[in-house]
Formats: structure tokens, sequence, C-alpha cells
């Protein structure tokens, strides 16, 4: 627990700077102003994201700019079916030195403050555990030796929903270990007017530093301390139980629902997306926003559903509707009450 | 003002709790109400023919009362606090679980001009049904019937023995001639027959026991004043001797023997006198004698009085039996109808018209008036024929007819009788 909530003037002063980053961003990504959001939610929660979208939506260039705007170091791995372990954790290599021979850790490209793993579903699952123990850990283990890795540290993961062909879909675990999932939509045609107008293929766009390393990790402190009420948390907690097969008709074709670390990082991003509109308290309003990208990579669903052409996107919707906010609802007769 | 806010969140809340607690609560109590008074209401109706209306109306009320209590634990649980009442609040308002998180002491509460009604009645579900039955039973309660009046339950008319003997033992009580202690003694048994229940007043046993009592009073009292009479008489006997005659001693010894020996026994200082008297040896002084002998025999007299039974000539007895107050007619206590003769001067006035009073039946029927006129006599020449309380034909064969005249009074209770 935190030791006070955050105050009005870091609230304040907070959101000051994150809008700032919030321009900027929305300078180099046309027309993804929600996901540019959860994005900058995700990453005051110190979570990792995974984005899925069809290549050539500017997930790339997302991170890229995140990277630079937040003055961090950004690194990038793309993942392939031969990728081994040590080339995203670094290995030792044997140095000569004054006439001895040492092995001397090179560190891979996990040692940034931001990783781009591009195509993650087409590393082996032994190189993607790699990956899960340093997103969990926040270090790498080479050769029983561990190196910590640097903060902040985040992961942002891409998948491309098609050609699933020699994939490895991320297991259960890894999946949990990601805070939102995002999907990257396509543009309309509004959008990619502009997107030609005004890029070029080959030129990134400028990104103004609008933080520091530091101040991104003292907003990361104040959104930790932004409170949730007790009836927020109850929401949150009622949700997530919600997912469970048999705790509510929506999770009928659920075959698993959603671990208490899911309710955690609903809880955390509530508290981020509080901070960014200036708020010194989560809602409701901040659980039902996040809860899609919290919960819809966390659920799996059973066969029958599947093949019924259920999706886990749809189970949220319908147990966002099916749970209330209230524990205690209204009597009908009384108007505003739902029915 | 910051206090002030947070009194008037948390106001609105509680007021939204009380709200929905009573609009769970109707929607509960309603239904099962609905059905009760719709029930009740003919029986209502039925139960005002049969006169049970009020403990009808208690029973619905304690029903009602039921259902509101049984209505009020099953919603329980689905009552709103104050928390619950920010809650919905701050979620209609959008106000981003401001409240809940000033509640808790983070953030300031709201400025209430953001306030705005937002939960109004839609309509009580179940109102309807509630008034419908409502009505129906107001309508059962307030139609008018015609409602079959109970027989009035007329009081039961002792039977006559009772009340002569109550008579008795009263006009005893007034006279003082005898021990209050033998007296009460009757009066005991006259209230135990009081007490049966009124059913049992006529039946065999009911009526037997209270010509018994009665009888029993009345052969007392008859032998108290033929006691009396016979120790008056011993004491006249023998006043004029100097000294009283053997005669005369055994009937006073005997006379105060029987009316010290009686259920109905004599006044205490009267028999103690008179025991005196038979004692002495050589009687009473004449003054003495006479005295007691007068006492005794005024007692006797109250003897008779009391059971109506004066003695021809008695004028004393007569004379007290006449100012006894009484009604008058078939139905009269004892004493005179009012406007009867008595032996002193009335109100006689001419034109006057006046019942006859008469123990004696040989002198008096029943209807004979008297009238006096002050003029000359109007005497009829023809002659009278069948008169009241006469002999209308002689019949034939022993066979007699005889034709009175009675009081309509006197003539309705004979018509009600021979009904």
């Amino acid at each position: 627990m935190t030791a006070a909530h955050a105050s009005r003037a870091e609230v304040d002063e907070a959101a000051a700077h994150l809008a700032r980053l919030r321009s900027a961003l929305s300078d180099v990504l046309l027309g993804q102003d929600a996901l540019l959001d959860l994005v900058v939610i995700g990453i005051l929660s110190r979570g990792h994201l995974l984005l899925e979208g069809l290549p050539g939506l500017g997930k790339t260039t997302l991170v890229k700019a995140l990277g630079k705007a937040l003055g961090l170091v950004v690194r990038r791995i793309q993942f392939t079916p031969d990728l081994l372990p040590g080339d995203i954790t670094g290995n030792p290599v044997l140095q000569e030195q004054d006439g001895r021979r040492t092995f001397v850790f090179h560190p891979g490209p996990l040692f940034g403050n931001l990783v781009l793993a591009d195509e993650i579903n087409r590393a082996s699952p032994k190189t993607q555990s790699a990956l899960l123990e340093a997103m969990q850990e926040q270090r790498a283990t080479v050769l029983g030796e561990e190196h910590a890795l640097p903060d902040p540290f985040f992961v942002l993961a891409t998948q491309n929903p098609i050609e699933l062909e020699g994939t490895y879909p991320l297991p259960e675990a890894q999946l949990d270990r990601f805070l939102f999932k995002l999907d990257v939509p396509r543009n309309p045609v509004a959008v990619l007017e502009r997107i030609v107008s005004e890029r070029a293929i080959g030129r990134d766009p400028e990104v103004p530093v609008v933080l520091s390393a530091d101040a991104l990790v003292r907003l990361i402190d104040v959104a930790g301390r932004v409170f949730v009420p007790k009836v927020v948390a109850a929401y949150i907690a009622r949700l997530v139980d919600a997912t469970h097969p048999g705790q509510s008709a929506a999770a009928g074709g659920v075959r698993y629902g959603a671990s208490p670390r899911a309710a955690l990082a609903l809880a955390a991003g509530a508290r981020s997306r509080a901070l960014l509109e200036g708020r010194l308290n989560a809602s409701f309003e901040d659980v039902k926003a996040l809860a899609p990208a919290v919960l819809q990579h966390r659920l799996g669903l059973d066969y029958a559903a599947r093949l019924s052409g259920q999706t886990p996107a749809a189970v949220v919707a319908a147990l966002l509707d099916e749970v209330a906010p209230h524990d205690r609802p209204l009597p009908a007769s009384l108007e505003g009450a739902p029915r | 003002m910051v206090q002030a806010n947070e009194r008037f969140w948390r106001r609105q809340a509680r007021r939204l709790a009380r709200r929905a607690g009573f609009g769970f609560w109707f929607a509960r109590w309603a239904p099962a109400t609905a059905v009760a008074v719709g029930v009740a209401a003919p029986v209502l109706l039925l139960s005002r023919r049969s006169g049970a209306s009020a403990a009808f109306g208690y029973g619905l009320l304690g029903a009602i009362a039921l259902l509101a209590v049984g209505a009020a634990v099953l919603t329980r649980r689905a009552r709103l606090r104050e928390r619950d009442g920010l809650v919905w609040l701050e979620a209609r308002l959008g106000l981003h679980n401001r409240l809940s998180a000033a509640a808790e002491g983070v953030g300031e509460w709201p400025d209430p001009d953001r306030y705005a009604p937002v939960f109004a009645w839609r309509g009580l579900r179940g109102a309807t049904p509630v008034a419908f039955g409502a009505a129906l039973l107001a309508a059962a309660a307030l139609v008018p019937l015609t409602t079959p009046v109970a027989e009035a339950t007329l009081p039961v008319e002792t039977p006559v023995s009772w009340r002569q003997t109550d008579e008795w033992i009263k006009s005893l009580k007034e006279a003082q001639v005898t021990q209050p202690e033998s007296l009460q003694a009757f009066e005991e048994r006259l209230d135990r027959l009081r007490a049966e229940p009124a059913r049992r007043w006529y039946g065999e046993n009911g009526l037997e026991a209270a010509d018994s009592l009665r009888d029993q009073l009345r052969s007392e009292v008859r032998s108290l004043a033929t006691d009396l009479d016979s120790a008056a008489d011993a004491l006249e006997g023998g006043s004029g001797a100097g000294a009283p005659a053997d005669t005369d001693r055994r009937r006073l010894d005997a006379a105060a023997r029987g009316l010290s020996s009686r259920s109905l026994r004599l006044r205490s200082d009267l028999l103690q006198k008179l025991r005196d008297a038979g004692k002495a040896p050589n009687g009473l002084p004449p003054a003495e004698s006479g005295s007691l002998a007068r006492a005794l025999r005024e007692n006797a007299g109250f003897c008779r009085m009391s059971l109506r039974e004066c003695r021809e000539g008695d004028t004393d007895c007569l004379r007290v039996a006449a100012r006894r107050p009484g009604r008058g007619g078939v139905e009269r206590g004892p004493g005179p109808a009012p406007l009867t003769l008595d032996p002193e001067a009335s109100k006689q006035e001419p034109g006057r018209l006046e019942g006859v009073s008469n123990p004696d039946m040989r002198q008096a029927a029943l209807g004979d008036v008297v009238e006096t006129t002050i003029g000359p006599h109007r005497v009829s020449p023809a002659p009278r024929g069948v008169t009241a309380g006469g002999r209308a034909a002689a019949g034939a064969g022993g066979e007699a007819v005889s034709k009175g005249t009675l009081t309509p009074e006197e003539r309705r209770i004979l018509a009600r009788y021979f009904q």
C-alpha cells in the first residue's frame, strides 16, 4: 500500500505532463487517440503491453515515438523462430585482458527501458520464457548469473493476427504478464488522408522530448498513489470474479477466468486513467473503460464457445452489462434506475 | 462550507436510500396486500351482515400489518445504506466516484450546485392493485346494508314468588319486627335463586324452589303474627286480675317459646320483655303489660301488613297498607294504585274518575271506578241490565255467565295472554 494518497497539486502537475505527452504522441500516430491513451495508461501502470494488429498500422512508430518523448532507451527485437534466449538477454563473451581470459557479459537488446518485441509469437517458447522472466522479475539470468534490467522497463510486444502458421501462441502464463492487450484498429479514410499528406516512407516524424525517465518514474509513483474508493475496488473484485465459469451468465463459455493479477491490473489501470484525467480517485468509468484491454487476453474460451464464434471481447462486453457497479440496486419504481 | 457540502450530499444519499428501501418494501408488500384486501372485501360484506364487522376489521388490520412486517423482513438485505446512496448519486451525476472518495476522506465534497434531482418515482409498482383492492374494501365497508335488527333482549321478568318474598323481607326489615339474622337467611336463599341463570328461573325446579321459599316465609310470618297475637291476648287476659292466670301464663310461655325458636325470630328486646313478663311471679304492672301487649299487636299487624293479609276491621293494618308505595294496575307493586280510595281524605274533585282499590275483593272488582259529581242525581229509569262484575245470565244447568269491565291496559294484557 502507498503511504499517502496523491494530492491535488501532484495530480494537476502530472495531468499537465501527461497532456503534453499525449499531444506529442497524437502528432505522431494519427487518429489513434484511444490507443494512445491506453498505451500511456499502461506505461503509467508499469505494465507491459501486447499490441495486436495488422502490419503497417504504426505499432513500431508508436513505440519509437513513445521512447523518444519519454527520453527512454528503446530496443527492438524482431522475434523469429530461430531466435535464442541469449539473443535477447545477451551472452557472456570470452575476452582476454592482461593475459587473462574471462567471460564478460554483453547485454542483449533486452537491456533497454522500452523494448519492442515485434511479432513475439514467432519466437520459440524457450525464448518467450526468457522474456517472461524479464517482464515479471525485471531481470535476466544468463548462465546462472542475474542481471538487473534498467528502470523503468517496459515490454511492448506486437502480434500479427494473421499468418499464424509456424507461430508459437503465447502461453496463458505469459499472456497474464501483459497488463493490456490492445487492438490496433485500422485507420478511417480521413486519417489515412492525413497520413498520406503528412508522412513519407522512411522518414520518422519528429518527436519532442516531453519527459525524462526520472520524471516518468515520479509520474508512475503518483499514479500508484491515486485513491481507489472501496466501492470501485468492490466493483473490480466482482467483475473479475464474474469472469469465472459459473459466476455469471456472461461467463458461460469461459473455460478459465481472470486471475487476481487481472484485478490488480484493473486497479492500476484505473488509477492511471484517473491521473490522466486529472482526478484524485479512480472511478467506475475507469474500470469499465479498461476492462476489455485488461480482461480479454486473460479469458480462455471453451471449444463450444470458440466454435460458436464467441470472442473474449464479447464476453467482457457481456460481463460489463451483467455486473453492475452498484452492489445494491435501486427499485424499479425509482426513475433513473436501470430496469 | 466543506461541512455543509458533506451534510448536503450525505442527506441526499440517505434520502435516496430511504426512498429505495420504501420502493423495495412496497414492491413486496403491495401484491400480497392487494390479494388480501381483494379477498377481504366480500368477506367484510358478509361479516357486516352477520354483525361482526368490527372484529373482522381488526383482523384485517392485523393481517396487513403482518404482511408489512414480513415484507420488511424479506427486503432488509436489499435496503440501501448511505454509502450506496452516494454511489448512485455520483454515478447518475457523472461525479466519477468523487462522493465515495470524499466519504473516505480523499478529495473534497463537490459543490451542491452540481446536484440536480435525478431520481423520481416512476409510479409505485403494485400501487394500482392495492388502490383497487382498497376501493373494493371501502365499498364493502360503506355500502348500505339492510342489517337484520337483532332481537332486543327484553329483561326477563322475575318470578312472582321472588318478588313476593323480596317484598315481604323488605317490609319486615322496615318494620323491624324480627331479628335481622333470621331474615338474612331468607335473603341469602333468595340471592342464591337469583344467581341462577335466567333460563332456569322458570324451570320446574326453579319455580318450585321459589314457591317453597315464599311459602315458608309466609308460613313463618303468619306463625309469628299468630304467636304475637297469642302473647298479646295472654298479657291482656292477665292484666285485669293482678296476677296472670295459669292459662294466660302457659299461653305466654308457649308464645315466647315459639317466638324464640322459629326460623323467623322476634326482635330481641321484645322477646326479652316477653320472657321477663312470663317469669314475673305477679305479672307485669298493668300499664307496662298493656304497653307490651300493644307493641306485640302492632308488630303482629306489621306482619300481616307485610303479607297484605289485614284482618277485617284492622284499620291500622289497612292504613299502613294503603300508604305503601305502589304503581297500581295489574303489575302493581305493593300498595294501592294512584287515585284510589283511601281511609283518609283524598283530593277528590267533582267529575274526576278514579279506580277503586280494595283488598276485599268481595266489595270491589277490577275495573271498578268511582266518580263524584256535583248536581242532581241522574237516575236512569231503565233497568241497568248486566253490571260489571255481576252475573250476566243465570244460564242453565249450573252454567253462569259473568261480564266484567276491564281497563284498556288490563284488556291488552288479557289479549296477550290468550294469544
